[in-house]
């Protein structure tokens, strides 16, 4: 039982922390209007910053870091599509994966039928390292027990391979539902930066040219990360603001874009659009397809949604921003397309029982045990 | 002929009777107390009557709490499974399926559980009561009396077994007495069952009965039905009043004093009002004068001779003041009864005589009693006219067994009374002859058919000597336990009797049916002068043209 | 424009069944009228037989049991054009209890030898149908009063409600007779029971 009486002093003094970190907050807003004034000295060494200082990953200003743009108007009729997926990871006695997709899409504002499906799919781990993995060998370098770090560089690479087809999954949907004349939304879930495929040379060639297409196709697509952890904006400021934001009693390397989003923008207002100054995409992705980025005031929380390059150009920020926010509304603070997509590819636990059971019945037929694997076991249903 | 079904027995006793569950798609109200039922056994077929109907619930909290019976659904589904009705049977015969012989015989057993109950068709009256078809081919005497509730085959009267012993029709006034009385006569002498003696205190059978109900105002009597055929004579006692209801009187009833005897002075004692004492002196009268005694005493006393009265007095050691009293009362006699002759002469016809004539050459008789519709006229003259006929069957009777020839047999004689009561009563019963041919005269072929309101008033003797009794509404509930006495299930037949209507109804019990049995008694209209063999205006040229026919 | 269901049109799909019941999956899509009643006539077709049941329990619930309805505060057409995977995710079951069954020798009131096959299809009783059911014993009377997806009572409303036009008066009341002895004399119940039938 909770001794509240006992825990009564402490939680006084934690809550007075609690309101003097609001105060801070509240400061940090006038700080950041008074920094990001486009007039500022602070904006005028940004503009140059980034280029000379080749170590940080501050983002490039595409518009004026002062910018809090209120919720467009949206469009009554559109269509939005995602994709999600899942997987099931090799271990040691079964070498393959199984990976599991889901393609939504929804024609809003019409009658039109939802489309939500699933698709699975099995891979040999042998083939599929072979394919996609040959330069970059995993290697066993901690050695926290051979097996572990065996089975944490085949998530690693599953995780990649999945990153990569879910962004094929979207391009699909998206292209094969489509309407003439009619806006499209893709949604991709996570990021457009492939961090994960920095290895892995034949997927990230395969992502970079998926992201191509939708160019190509003129379907602009998003990637929505939820409570990103990233310190890009904040970077910035760390380097050419700390002293007014130390005044301010505010320690910069503390400081996350969350944060400083989450003081400077209201309810459905979106920041000003910057540029990813990732290492991957600076070295591998085309002009046009260079990653933008922008952060949501959701109402729940700061998000970040990132767009290739060109989609800003051809002026679809604010039909993204608009979209999104009506998606949120409708998740309930999570993009309700995002939810459905993940829905869908999730694989249950019972289906993964199943999954097990089913795979155990056919060995059992060909005269192989293989219930003593650790796995089938814990997927079984406790007997009471 | 298919019979109704009705039910099915639930319960019962051979003592008791039977209890039938009504099916719940019989109207209740159409069922009746004294329906006839037939009851299919195993072997048996039982024919019963309705003695009770009760109501009954399987649930008494139904009862306390009735159900909302606006709704016709639940009604229906109610009546017959929460609520049905239990309606109790007496079976009465009972007839064997299996066999040929269609004999019916008393109930000796009772049906199994859920026999099935129907209701009786032509087919079982017939069976049960028989038909006057049946008359033609055997010596039975049917008589159609009417038909059973709510049906339309007769119910026939076996009426030579009625009038083989004593039989009475009993009923509050205004509930049909004379008419089912006029009834049983007509079948009498139509059927030539019985010769009938009738003594017609009201004046109801002779010539015209009056008719209670709508319509016409009265009803054809005996003569106007059968004096065409020689079969009917009224006698009356009041010439000018019979002739003036345009009747035929054949004979002017005078009775001569010597008539009278010291019983008929005692039978109206009540009239008369006569004490103890009084009606002593008239043995001692009789004793002093002989036959003429009447005369004598009243020419004694009408000469206002004081000594000779008071020798009289003295030498027959009577009082003076009583004898004067006597005389006084029979004054009164004297006076109310001017049929009476005081002045008797030997070469005066006896009328009575010729009644008795009359009778034993197979004429029915009526004394119409005209406007000597008082009670001393009516048992003065009823009384004296029976005792001679009583004397003369007795006598007959007894030549008859002394020849054994055939011819000798005195026929079936019925003597008709109403008021029965007075006649019958606990006191007089002992003494006057109606009470002796209640009792013993079936052997001498004479037999009563009391007419009575009062069944109470009966001597309890006088009313377990009754063969068949015919019951119309009572409402007293002294008189329902007389005419009950000695019945047997008499609880049944009394509920059957309290719920009789008030006309044209009538439950029949005793030896003239097989058993009892409620009617709807017969028409006495247009159609039964025909069923008489009395047609009128075109129909009687029709059955002329027919006769003629058939004779040549 | 919605069709109205036609009578032949299969109305779902078997999902479960026993020989005493079975549940089935209606097709149509959940935002269109529901093709089927509580206390509706209902059958299950197999191969070689029709085996009859009476709704006693209709559900609409997420085709996903872990996935939670909420409330979007929109009406019903501007929910479907806005968030159309919301009536995609929900489906209408229902279960019928198995009253009798129906072979090339006739109706039979009593439990099938066999349940209906999982997806086999299910059909609203025909008229013919009906009127043949109800010319039989009426020994559902027990079977729907130990009913437990509902209230036996008001399952037995329903269910001569809808098919008092194929119910003729003296079947009517036979089976009010029969319920009555069902009901040991309950006739409070009984009461209720059928005046609500017949009002």
């Amino acid at each position: 039982m909770l001794q509240l009486q006992a825990i009564y002093r402490r939680l006084e003094e934690f809550s007075e922390k609690v309101v003097a970190e609001q105060k801070n907050l509240t400061q940090l807003k006038s700080v950041l209007e008074e920094v990001f004034e486009g007039s500022s000295d602070f904006v005028k060494a940004w503009r140059k910053f980034p280029e000379s200082l080749e170590s940080t990953i501050a983002p490039r200003l595409i518009e004026s870091p002062s910018r809090r743009v209120p919720c467009p108007k949206r469009e009554a009729i559109f269509t939005i599509c995602s994709a999600d997926g899942s997987q099931i990871y090799p271990d040691r006695l079964l070498n393959f994966c199984l990976l599991n997709f889901s393609q939504v899409c929804f024609h809003i504002g019409t009658n039109e039928p939802p489309l939500l499906t699933t698709y699975s799919k099995l891979y040999d781990a042998d083939e599929f390292f072979k394919a996609y993995f040959k330069d970059s060998k995993p290697k066993e370098t901690e050695d926290r027990g051979s097996e572990t770090s065996k089975e944490r560089i085949a998530i690693d690479q599953v995780n990649a391979l999945r990153q990569t087809k879910e962004l094929s999954a979207l391009l699909h949907v998206a292209k094969s539902k489509r309407v003439q004349g009619r806006p499209i939304l893709a949604v991709a879930d996570g990021t457009l930066i492939c961090w994960t495929l920095k290895n892995a040379e034949v997927l990230r060639k395969e992502f970079i040219e998926k992201l191509g297409q939708f160019r190509q196709e003129e379907i602009p697509v998003l990637a929505y990360k939820s409570f990103p952890e990233t310190r890009s904006v904040a970077k910035a400021l760390e380097h050419l603001a700390a002293e007014k934001l130390e005044q301010a009693n505010i320690h910069p390397e503390m400081l996350t874009d969350l944060e400083i989003f989450q003081a400077f923008l209201q309810k459905g207002e979106r920041s000003a659009v910057f540029q990813s100054r990732s290492d991957i995409v600076e070295k591998h992705y085309p002009n046009p397809d260079k990653v933008y980025f922008f952060y949501l005031h959701t109402g729940k929380e700061i998000a970040r949604i990132e767009f290739p390059a060109w989609c800003y150009e051809k002026g679809w920020v604010d039909f993204m921003h608009a979209v999104m926010m009506d998606d949120l509304e409708k998740g309930k603070g999570y993009p309700m397309t995002l939810t459905e997509a993940h829905e869908h590819a999730v694989v249950k636990k019972s289906e993964e029982a199943q999954f097990f059971e089913l795979l155990e019945k056919l060995c059992i037929k060909k005269g192989v045990l293989i219930s003593d694997a650790a796995k089938v076991a814990s997927k079984r249903t406790a007997i009471i | 002929m298919q019979r109704k079904f009705l039910g099915n027995i639930i319960r019962g006793s051979l003592l008791e009777g039977l209890e039938m569950k009504l099916s719940p798609d019989v109207p209740l109200e159409h069922i009746k107390a004294g329906k006839f039922l037939v009851v299919s056994g195993e072997q048996y077929d039982f024919f019963s009557i309705i003695t009770d109907l009760r109501l009954a619930a399987t649930n008494e909290q139904m009862l306390s709490n009735p159900p909302n019976f606006s709704n016709d659904l639940l009604r229906a589904v109610i009546s017959g499974t929460g609520t049905y009705t239990v309606v109790s049977l007496r079976p009465m015969l009972m007839l064997e399926r299996a066999t040929e012989q269609r004999t019916l015989e008393p109930v000796k057993t009772i049906p199994s559980h859920f026999a099935r109950v129907e209701e009786a068709n032509d087919d079982d009256v017939a069976l049960v009561f028989g038909s006057e078809t049946l008359n033609r081919d055997s010596d039975k005497k049917y008589f159609n009396i009417g038909t059973p509730l709510d049906m339309e085959q007769a119910v026939c009267l076996d009426l030579k077994t009625f009038s083989e012993r004593s039989s009475a029709v009993f009923g509050r006034t205004g509930t049909g007495k004379t008419f089912i009385t006029r009834l049983l006569l007509a079948g009498f002498i139509h059927t030539d069952t019985a010769v009938n003696l009738v003594f017609d205190m009201h004046n109801e059978y002779g010539t015209k009965g009056t008719f209670e109900g709508v319509g016409q105002k009265s009803v054809k009597g005996l003569q106007p039905l059968f004096a065409h055929r020689g079969k009917v004579k009224v006698y009356s006692l009041d010439k000018e009043g019979s002739q003036r209801r345009g009747a035929r009187c054949d004979h002017e009833v005078r009775i001569s004093v010597e008539q009278i005897e010291p019983e008929d002075i005692l039978l109206l004692q009540e009239e008369l009002r006569l004490n103890p004492t009084a009606a002593e002196y008239t043995y001692i009268l009789k004793n002093a004068f002989g036959n003429a005694w009447l005369t004598d005493f009243m020419n004694l006393m009408d000469s206002g001779d004081q000594a000779a009265i008071k020798d009289f007095a003295s030498s027959k050691n009577l009082v003076d003041d009583s004898m004067r009293a006597l005389w006084r009362r029979l004054n009164r006699l004297r006076q109310n009864c001017s049929f009476l002759d005081f002045n008797p002469r030997k070469e005066k016809i006896d009328v009575i005589d010729h009644l008795i004539t009359d009778l034993l050459n197979g004429v029915s008789v009526v004394v119409e009693f005209g406007k000597y519709d008082n009670m001393m006229s009516y048992l003065l003259v009823a009384n004296i006219i029976t005792r001679r006929v009583e004397e003369t069957y007795k006598e007959r009777t007894d030549n008859y067994l002394r020849t054994q020839n055939e011819a000798d047999k005195p026929k079936q004689l019925v003597i008709t009374v109403e008021e029965a009561h007075k006649f019958l009563n606990k006191r007089a019963a002992a003494q006057t002859s109606f009470g002796k041919i209640a009792r013993e005269l079936r052997k001498y072929y004479v037999s009563l058919l009391l007419v009575d309101q009062r069944p109470s008033g009966i001597d309890d003797e006088i009313l377990s000597q009754i063969g068949t009794k015919i019951v119309a509404a009572l409402s007293d509930e002294k008189d329902i336990n007389a005419v009950l006495s000695g019945v047997s299930n008499a609880s049944g037949l009394r509920s059957i009797l309290a719920s009789l209507d008030t006309k044209q109804q009538a439950l029949i019990m005793g030896h003239g049916v097989p058993m009892p049995v409620v009617v709807k008694t017969r028409n006495y209209d247009q159609a039964f002068y025909e069923a008489m063999g009395v047609f009128e205006g075109e129909k009687k040229r029709e059955k002329i043209r027919a006769d003629l026919d058939k004779a040549f | 424009m919605k069709s109205e269901t036609v009578k032949s049109d299969p109305i779902g799909e078997v999902i479960a069944s026993n020989t005493t019941a079975f549940s089935a999956v209606v097709r149509s899509k959940f935002s269109e009228a529901l093709p089927v009643k509580f206390g509706e006539l209902v059958k299950a077709e197999t191969s070689t037989m029709k085996i009859f049941g009476i709704v006693s329990f209709i559900e609409h619930a997420p085709t996903e049991p872990n996935r939670k309805v909420a409330p979007h505060g929109k009406p019903k057409d501007e929910l479907k054009r806005e968030m159309p995977q919301v009536f995609e995710l929900l489906q209408t079951e229902f279960r019928a209890l198995v009253v009798g069954y129906e072979t090339s020798l006739g109706v039979v009131p009593s439990m099938p030898p066999v349940p209906p096959d999982l997806h086999d299809f299910t059909y609203l009783a025909t008229d013919e149908e009906q009127k043949n059911f109800f010319a039989k014993t009426p020994t559902f009377l027990r079977t729907v009063l130990n009913c437990r997806d509902a209230s036996p009572d008001e399952l037995l409303v329903a269910f001569l409600r809808n098919h008092l036009a194929h119910i003729s008066r003296p079947m009517l009341i036979s089976i009010g007779k029969e319920l009555s002895y069902l009901l040991g004399d309950d006739h409070r119940r009984l009461e209720a029971i059928l005046s609500r039938v017949c009002d």
